[in-house]
């Protein structure tokens, strides 16, 4: 099942899992708007990896394959910021 | 925490956890296993893990599947082991056993002696647990538990982006037991595991259907899971927990069911007290509680039915009450993921402590039996024994002063590292208290802590088991202290009573042994007079 709430639940697993490790301050708020990627977010270089890869993880379970963590280090614009805007990055690559 | 990966999802989930505890965790510099052992710092425990392939030269060869002598990698074991047990000498030091990165090796023959990455890994394993078993401040955590169970426990991808080994849940576990241990070395663990009968032993209602009637062993699958649990619940006897029954039944006919069915596990001697009537189970643990001289937090309760853990857990909230599944062939790895009993060593006196609690049984009836107290001490004919701490009773003394919490004079808690630091003081002496009587042997119970600073002497720790309370030992005890402090060129002995919320017992014995309180909670005692040898004790001086 390829849709946008499909690859919401996944990131808001990966962030909850992530969220056991954060400080209480640094814990990602699992909401759409939440920012992952960029100067709002909270989280440091190693929590965006961990949670990055994480996902990809997850998702490659469900036979999808997203090289996140290619997209966001080749290029200058991150292609999300938000979690929303992941979820919709995600429908994007996976079709 | 010390590491030749990236370890920081640990180190998250373990601040997590010790948010509210007195613990702060610094992750040493990433990949720096030797220099951070090396350096010295201030720390109460080390936490080290590393990867064999990162520590060890040969085995990072053995794994190109080089030739290597077996001999060679473990004289890097040996190294390694002494960096640990130089590091131990200060402070506590968790090492995780190795464990084996994905790597085929030789594949049939990977277990083949002196071939094999599998056989080499093991043999440093055994190695370096061999060699660290010289220190009682080290131990060798089993990495695998911490794996086993999850799905994917090795995360290539994580491995290569950011040098984490491991799945975040291999993580977790790790975190989950660390914590049991550090609770177990602050004497946090459970002691008595109180358990419900039908249901929960075995399979059934035994009022209903007789003791021929239950489900236990046999060959029924039901059964064998009943009498698996059994075999589990005895295994922790044998660790040195304790066992007590509260089951609503008739006492008569439950007793018949473990008295007379051919696959019972358990028997009656290994139950220290049973409470098998139909009475409020809050209430009967309570009773047991106090019957045994065992704080609320010492308990765990296993029953079958939610109302009676709900209730249980609501009215004494101290009690672990687990939730408990249905299906008993869940009942036994229900028990081992509690994590509530580990124990940092396992003595002489754990393993007899039901022996011990049944032999206090018989002590206390014979009380009952007897017109008055004095005819009562005089049957127990009790010989206290006063040694000098030394390494044959160093790990008892250790375990004694960070479980006491009633009898404790100023509650230190303190690491075998710590006392031999403390008694290399020439000012320092520590005497071990073993206690005897008629009915047996009670081990190694007391331990006084001295300290003479010209000719005055102090009483700086008094640390004895509430299992002796009541008999005079306690006198004895204050006896042999103001001896030993006037022997020592002492002519005064202070006692400084430094309350915490358990050891108010232990300024009752103080206010009643009628000393000098030269302010409050301070006591006095002039050793040249010294303080009278109770009259139904007898002392055994090692040595002497």
């Amino acid at each position: 099942m390829r849709n946008k709430e499909k690859f919401l639940e996944i990131i808001y697993k990966c962030a909850e899992e992530l969220n056991k490790q954060l400080s209480e301050e640094g814990k990602i708020t699992l909401e759409e708007s939440t920012t992952l990627i960029g100067e709002n977010s909270l989280l440091d270089s190693l929590g965006i990896v961990i949670l990055m890869i994480s996902i990809e993880e997850h998702i490659a379970n469900t036979d999808i394959s997203v090289s996140i963590m290619d997209a966001l280090t080749e290029s200058d614009e991150p292609p999300f910021e938000t979690i929303g805007e992941m979820s919709l990055w995600l429908l994007e690559q996976s079709s | 925490m010390i590491s030749d990966f990236n370890i920081a999802p640990l180190s998250g989930f373990l601040k997590n956890k010790l948010e509210h505890s007195e613990f702060l965790i610094e992750t040493a510099p990433y990949g720096q296993v030797f220099q951070s052992l090396a350096r010295s710092n201030e720390s109460w425990l080390d936490i080290i893990w590393s990867l064999p392939e990162r520590v060890l030269l040969g085995f990072q060869k053995a794994c190109q599947l080089e030739e290597v002598l077996h001999e060679d990698v473990l004289a890097e074991v040996d190294d390694f082991a002494q960096r640990l047990l130089d590091v131990s000498e200060k402070r506590y030091v968790f090492v995780a056993a190795w464990h084996l990165p994905s790597n085929i090796g030789y594949g049939m023959l990977d277990w083949r002696e002196g071939l094999g990455l599998s056989n080499l890994l093991a043999k440093c394993n055994i190695r370096l647990a061999e060699k660290l078993s010289e220190s009682n401040n080290i131990f060798m955590l089993p990495t695998n538990s911490w794996t086993d169970g999850v799905l994917k426990p090795l995360s290539k991808k994580m491995w290569y982006a950011a040098k984490i080994p491991y799945d975040s849940k291999a993580f977790e576990n790790a975190a989950n037991h660390i914590c049991q241990c550090l609770d177990a070395i602050k004497g946090k663990s459970r002691r008595l595991v109180i358990l419900d009968l039908d249901n929960t032993l075995w399979g059934g209602v035994v009022g209903e259907n007789g003791w021929q009637g239950i489900r236990l062993g046999g060959h029924d699958h039901v059964g064998e899971a009943f009498k698996d649990f059994q075999l589990a619940i005895k295994s922790l006897l044998n660790r040195g927990f304790q066992l007590a029954i509260s089951s609503k039944n008739d006492e008569g006919v439950a007793m018949q069911a473990i008295d007379n069915h051919p696959e019972m596990i358990l028997s009656k001697e290994d139950f220290i007290s049973w409470r098998i009537n139909w009475n409020d189970k809050a209430v009967n643990i309570l009773e047991l509680a106090n019957e045994i001289n065992l704080g609320l937090e010492s308990i765990v309760f296993i029953d079958d039915n939610p109302a009676e853990r709900s209730r249980v857990s609501g009215a004494l909230p101290e009690v672990f009450v687990p939730d408990w599944p249905e299906d008993p062939s869940m009942f036994v790895d229900a028990l081992n993921s509690l994590g509530c009993f580990e124990g940092t060593t396992i003595t002489k006196e754990d393993r007899s402590r039901t022996s011990l609690y049944i032999a206090e049984r018989n002590r206390r009836e014979i009380k009952g039996s007897v017109k008055d107290n004095n005819s009562w001490l005089r049957k127990l004919d009790t010989t206290v024994t006063v040694c000098p701490v030394n390494s044959s009773n160093i790990s008892r003394v250790t375990q004694l002063f960070n479980k006491t919490n009633q009898l404790n004079l100023s509650t230190r808690r303190l690491s075998e590292q710590e006392i031999a630091n403390w008694l290399d003081d020439a000012a320092h002496s520590m005497l071990a208290i073993s206690v005897m009587d008629q009915f047996g042997d009670m081990g190694l119970v007391g331990v006084i802590g001295l300290e003479v600073l010209g000719n005055e002497g102090r009483l700086v720790d008094f640390v004895l088991s509430c299992r002796v309370m009541g008999r005079q030992v306690e006198e004895t005890l204050l006896h042999m202290a103001a001896s030993e402090l006037a022997r020592q060129g002492a002519s005064t002995m202070k006692i400084a009573y430094k309350a915490t919320e358990r050891n108010g017992p232990t300024l009752q014995i103080l206010e009643n042994a009628k000393l000098e309180e030269i302010e409050p909670h301070v006591f006095r005692v002039n050793c040249v007079d010294g303080y009278e040898k109770p009259e139904f004790v007898s002392l055994n001086i090692c040595g002497n």
